[in-house]
């Protein structure tokens, strides 16, 4: 009785649903949509307030960046700020933005737009992550302090709005990397004013980003499954020539590959297992690309416990030479990264290619092991735990140090669990990723009051050299300025540098004109078109 | 009905008697260190070298298959232990004494159940971070209601029966009641229990790796092997086949043994309600 | 009955009860905050800070249950740390593809298992009963996400018939497409449900069976199939109904296999992501209310139990 009542229930619900399905409706062709894998799903599309890639990664299809930078050279370029000047105080900057912009709902796109996003990064309510990049415009730092209305109004003395499509800021001091920290997007003052800064990251405009000025504009979102956005007529560069991009999330990576094998997805993108690459290079439906990007991978030192080893400079050199680097990125990266000795990375300008760490040699490490008087002793080292490359650089450096006497510990730990021992300082040491920004500014990580200086490395000598080469404005000079500071830094040897992986991305052979920057998937996706397509069915 | 009797239970005690020659003789049998990578040989396919292929380190599968069987079936019993001696323990108190005792105890056991096991053991080793006494410690502390369930209803029943009176009047003490009188009578019950709490143990221990939250790599285990093979299905099918195959077959031999005892205990069966204690 | 009825809805209020507080004591003895700072993103530490302070994560300990227990009350589940958001919100948002797994899959699995135990019990020791019975053993001995791996491997790769992730090709998919979608991830929830509630039916079959009955309609020379439905089922459709009810969690965590595995978009998968992250209000919330959801459906169970069973009524 029971079965049959269900039964009955199964075979109407299916009845039901079949009536739904035909009723198919699309204005949008297959051949006209972008299929793209993402490895989870945005958690905000506000561009302020975006922490993590794929968050940042979804906004940049939605908002224009203010300034860019090139994807070979990472010089600055124009973008929605077509041209600026600096003046002979080397302080004050005029930014000019393009004529005739537009946001989605027809309003201007003025510099009142780009005060009003400059103040809300200075609003003392915001929780963003973008301040620090502002701490250095003139009156900033106050203007955080005092918060004086709940909203992003009042008056920073260096943004002075000049008319509609100039605006001026004035710095504190010389800071030559500054117009390259202006990559982020404005957001629509005439929508926002009125809100909150407080409640900035929440209001729902940003989520469905009722209005956008970037190549292409909010259609659907469904979190975890996917986020649809339409080209945008009035896009300042031109319309996009791919109608629709269906971004898809998949945190299955083998699915997102079996997907793309069966023609479902047009492109993954970045992080492409290597081990794949051959393989899909072999298709001939299917085309690699890729490109190197501002991240490396290294082993953090924890020195800043008492009676370590690791307090002496001698044990960390020698821990440094213990990994061959050029054999580790062979086998097990395939060849699909750089090999890094320090802190630069071969996309900067500072960048020196003959700089080289010691070649790793076991007896020379011995023997510095030797003069600084620790023959034995042991370390204790964790890494993230599910990061296959990762467990095998823990078992090799394992294996090199128990060579010199070093017995090293290897912990896996959970991704949460990881993060915990290393705000604690529970690890010798750690292996972890960092991304660099695009200027050669050491100054984040290695400056003694940098922001981004969590191993508590301090170095007068360095903070002097990285003070001068943001002090600068000559490239020459700021090069030198930081290959020297490199090489201090390297003497010291404050973390063991690995490599700076690839991104390697796999796209459908149809998708033509896709070139990734190194920090932004979709920089040029206007460009973009699925041209082979046309034609089928 | 008679005729298909201990089928099942031989055929399952056999299956945990080889299972557990493998765990515990594991060196003698795993013919390659299970951490020992190698780096020329990564997912190479079964044969005569390696029985169930590498993996992508070049570690050989089929010793950490073997090794990851001492792991499983360590949380395995241990869990078991926790809860049969606290459900057990709980349950006899409950059924013996009833009244307030009875109702607190109940209660707590119908908080715990209410829980889905596998969403408290994610939340818990989450929030203290894994380890192997803690995956014990949340696998048994998340089983033992199911037991003390069962214990308590049989001791409901025995202490009702003329024995346990008679002890009773001839001046033996509760405790001595109890442990002397009841609890060796429902020990069946308990050791069906038993054997259905190791399964289930392997199988949370398994799912807890698999997410990422159990026993952490290097260590090789079952359900951490599971994660790392689910990222290489098309490129070796031999990576998640195997230690897939060895969480089936060990939980498959207790669930046999587990059968067949029930059914030389108790030929009827018993009725939903009742079953519901081991089966979640 | 009303008394039992009184007694049952009292002992489901202090299980209830025991739920807040045991879930808050959880969350409560996580040693540091949630949200550690993350090396490899960029954070400023002190927006992470402030952020912290606007959570209100600070006080004494009982007034925040108290606080806690009322904001419940007026459904409010806090807000996720990770999104933001209200947790509520988040979960009304991937609920409809949870539910469009589950649903059909619970429908599937006690269909085939009623009509699968029935046939089994009445031919008690044949040959189908101990297949069927190993059968479900061994189904019940299948480590789901070891299932659903193998059923991408085959069905997704090997022979590339079914879709691997997701709900749907595009934004506008036809039912059809989200069907296709919903094969895999649906074999591997019906292939465990079934095997536990196959054994059940089974069990309740044949408890009927050897009721006096059931002799007397056969020596009536009644068929088979009149008697099934006429007697067999709605006999054993009391502990069918209850194990139903009660296989709640179960249902829930083969959801939560599912999902993740298949990258279904549904509650399931959020909730493995959030524990991962440590998303506190979340997996507080997420224990808390599918334990109230069991507590109730027992609850429910029972109520069925005295309004079906004509001796439970009379009895008290």
């Amino acid at each position: 009785m029971l079965w049959s009542r269900v039964l009955v229930l199964i075979a109407i619900s299916f009845v039901f649903l079949f009536i739904n399905g035909c009723q198919k409706s699309s204005e949008v062709t297959n051949s006209q949509i972008l299929h793209v894998a993402a490895p989870a799903s945005p958690i905000t599309l506000n561009p302020l307030f975006a922490r993590d890639a794929v968050s940042l990664e979804a906004a940049a299809l939605l908002h224009p960046q203010l300034l860019g930078t090139n994807p070979y050279t990472l010089e600055v370029e124009p973008r929605l700020f077509a041209s600026w000047e600096l003046h002979a105080d080397n302080l004050t900057y005029h930014l000019r933005l393009r004529e005739g912009l537009l946001w989605s709902d027809g309003t201007p796109l003025t510099a009142d737009d780009v005060a009003f996003t400059l103040l809300l990064i200075c609003h003392a309510d915001y929780t963003g992550w973008l301040y620090p990049l502002l701490r250095f415009v003139e009156g900033a730092e106050e203007y955080r302090k005092t918060r004086h209305s709940p909203y992003a109004q009042g008056a920073i003395p260096g943004i002075r709005v000049i008319d509609e499509q100039t605006i001026a800021i004035r710095l504190k001091q010389v800071h030559a990397p500054f117009l390259s920290y202006l990559t982020f997007p404005p957001l629509p003052a005439h929508k926002l004013q009125n809100v909150k800064v407080a409640d900035m990251e929440e209001h729902p405009s940003l989520k469905n980003v009722g209005v956008g000025a970037g190549p292409y504009l909010f259609t659907s979102w469904r979190p975890d499954e996917y986020l649809l956005v339409r080209a945008n007529p009035d896009y300042y560069l031109g319309k996009p020539e791919i109608a629709e991009i269906y971004y898809r999330i998949i945190p299955n990576i083998e699915a997102q590959v079996i997907e793309l094998l069966a023609g479902k997805l047009d492109l993954l993108p970045t992080a492409v297992k290597v081990e794949d690459v051959e393989m899909l290079a072999a298709d001939r439906q299917i085309r690699i690309h890729k490109n190197s990007r501002l991240v490396y991978d290294y082993i953090a030192i924890n020195h800043k416990q008492e009676n370590t080893p690791l307090k002496d400079r001698r044990v960390r050199q020698a821990l440094a030479m213990l990994l061959e680097k050029d054999e580790l990125v062979a086998n097990l990266l395939l060849g699909f990264a750089e090999v890094l000795h320090g802190p630069l990375l071969p996309l900067h300008f500072a960048y020196d290619s003959e700089f080289s760490q010691e070649k790793g040699s076991l007896p020379a490490a011995r023997e510095l092991l030797l003069q600084a008087g620790y023959p034995q002793f042991k370390l204790k080292l964790i890494f993230n735990s599910g990061n296959i490359v990762r467990e095998n650089v823990a078992l090799l450096f394992k294996e090199q140090a128990a060579q010199v006497g070093v017995d090293v510990q290897i912990h896996a730990l959970e991704w949460e669990a990881f993060l915990a021992a290393l705000t604690n300082g529970d690890y010798d040491l750690a292996i972890l990723g960092r991304s660099t920004d695009a200027d050669p500014d050491l100054s984040f990580h290695w400056h003694s009051q940098g922001a981004g200086n969590r191993t508590g490395y301090a170095n007068e000598q360095v903070d002097r050299l990285l003070e001068a080469g943001a002090a600068v404005l000559d490239r020459g000079k700021r090069t030198e300025l930081y290959r020297q500071s490199q090489a201090l830094i390297v003497a010291d040897a404050p973390i063991i540098w690995l490599y700076s992986r690839q991104a390697i991305h796999a796209a459908s052979a149809d998708l033509h004109n896709f070139a990734a920057h190194p920090e932004s998937l979709f920089y040029n996706v206007h460009l973009w078109s699925l041209a082979g397509r046309d034609g089928r069915p | 009905m008679v005729r298909r009797q201990g089928v099942e239970l031989y055929l399952g005690i056999s299956l945990i008697i080889f299972l557990t020659v493998f765990a515990v003789l594991s060196p003698l049998f795993a013919n390659y260190d299970p951490h020992q990578t190698d780096a020329e040989r990564w997912l190479q396919s079964p044969g005569k070298e390696h029985f169930f292929g590498t993996d992508r380190l070049g570690r050989d599968i089929y010793s950490r298959v073997v090794y990851g069987a001492r792991v499983s079936l360590a949380v395995g019993i241990l869990a078991m232990l926790l809860s049969i001696t606290v459900g057990t323990a709980l349950g006899a108190l409950a059924g013996y004494f009833g009244g307030f005792a009875d109702q607190l105890i109940m209660r707590l056991t119908d908080i715990v159940l209410v829980y889905p096991t596998m969403l408290l053991a994610l939340t818990l080793v989450a929030i203290f971070e894994p380890a192997i006494w803690l995956v014990v410690l949340v696998i048994g502390g998340t089983g033992w209601p199911a037991v003390a369930r069962l214990v308590r209803g049989e001791i409901m029943r025995l202490k009702n029966l003329e024995f346990a009176a008679a002890a009773r009047m001839l001046g033996a003490s509760h405790r001595r009641v109890l442990l002397v009188h009841l609890l060796p009578n429902a020990l069946g019950q308990i050791v069906v229990a038993a054997t259905v709490a190791v399964p289930a143990a392997i199988m949370t221990e398994a799912g807890l790796g698999y997410f990422g939250l159990g026993i952490q790599p290097p260590i090789p285990t079952w359900g951490n092997m599971l994660r790392e093979a689910q990222n290489y299905i098309r490129h070796a099918w031999w990576y998640a086949t195997f230690p897939g195959a060895a969480i089936f077959l060990t939980v498959f031999a207790f669930h046999l043994t587990g059968e067949g005892l029930r059914q030389r205990l108790d030929p009827k069966s018993q009725s939903g309600r009742e079953r519901r204690a081991y089966d979640h | 009955m009303i008394r039992i009825l009184l007694n049952r809805l009292w002992q489901t209020v202090i299980v209830l009860f025991g739920v807040t507080l045991i879930t808050f004591l959880i969350m409560h003895s996580a040693p540091g905050h949630p949200l550690q700072a993350n090396p490899e993103l960029r954070l400023d530490p002190t927006a992470v800070e402030r952020w912290l302070e606007l959570q209100e994560l600070d006080g004494p300990l009982p007034a925040q249950y108290l606080s806690w227990l009322s904001r419940l009350f007026r459904g409010d589940f806090g807000m996720s740390l990770i999104y933001n958001r209200p947790v509520l919100e988040l979960a009304l948002e991937r609920l409809p593809a949870t539910l469009f797994l589950t649903v059909p899959a619970f429908l599937l699995a006690l269909g085939l298992a009623i009509s699968c135990g029935t046939w089994a019990a009445l031919r008690q020791g044949g040959f189908g009963d101990r297949l069927l019975g190993l059968g479900s053993l061994a189904g019940l001995s299948l480590p789901s996400f070891w299932l659903g791996i193998i059923l991408m491997m085959l069905f997704s790769y090997g022979y590339p018939w079914l879709p691997a992730a997701g709900m749907r090709t595009a934004e506008d998919s036809s039912v059809l497409d989200i069907l296709i979608h919903l094969i895999l991830p649906l074999t591997m929830l019906v292939v465990g449900s079934f095997s536990y509630y196959f054994r059940y039916v089974r069990y309740a079959v044949l408890a009927v069976l050897s009721q006096d009955f059931i002799k007397i309609a056969r020596a009536r020379g009644f068929t088979e199939l009149y008697i099934v439905f006429r007697y067999v089922l709605p006999n054993a459709s009391l502990p069918i109904v209850t194990v139903a009810a009660l296989s709640l969690p179960l249902l829930f965590t083969g959801a939560l296999v599912a999902e993740y595995v298949f990258s279904w978009p549904g509650i399931g998968r959020w909730i493995i992501s959030s524990t991962l992250a440590r998303d506190y209000p979340v997996i507080m919330a997420v224990n808390l209310s599918t334990a109230a959801l069991v507590a109730l459906s027992n609850f429910l169970a029972d109520l069925l139990y005295l309004l079906i069973d004509p001796r439970l009524r009379f009895k008290a």
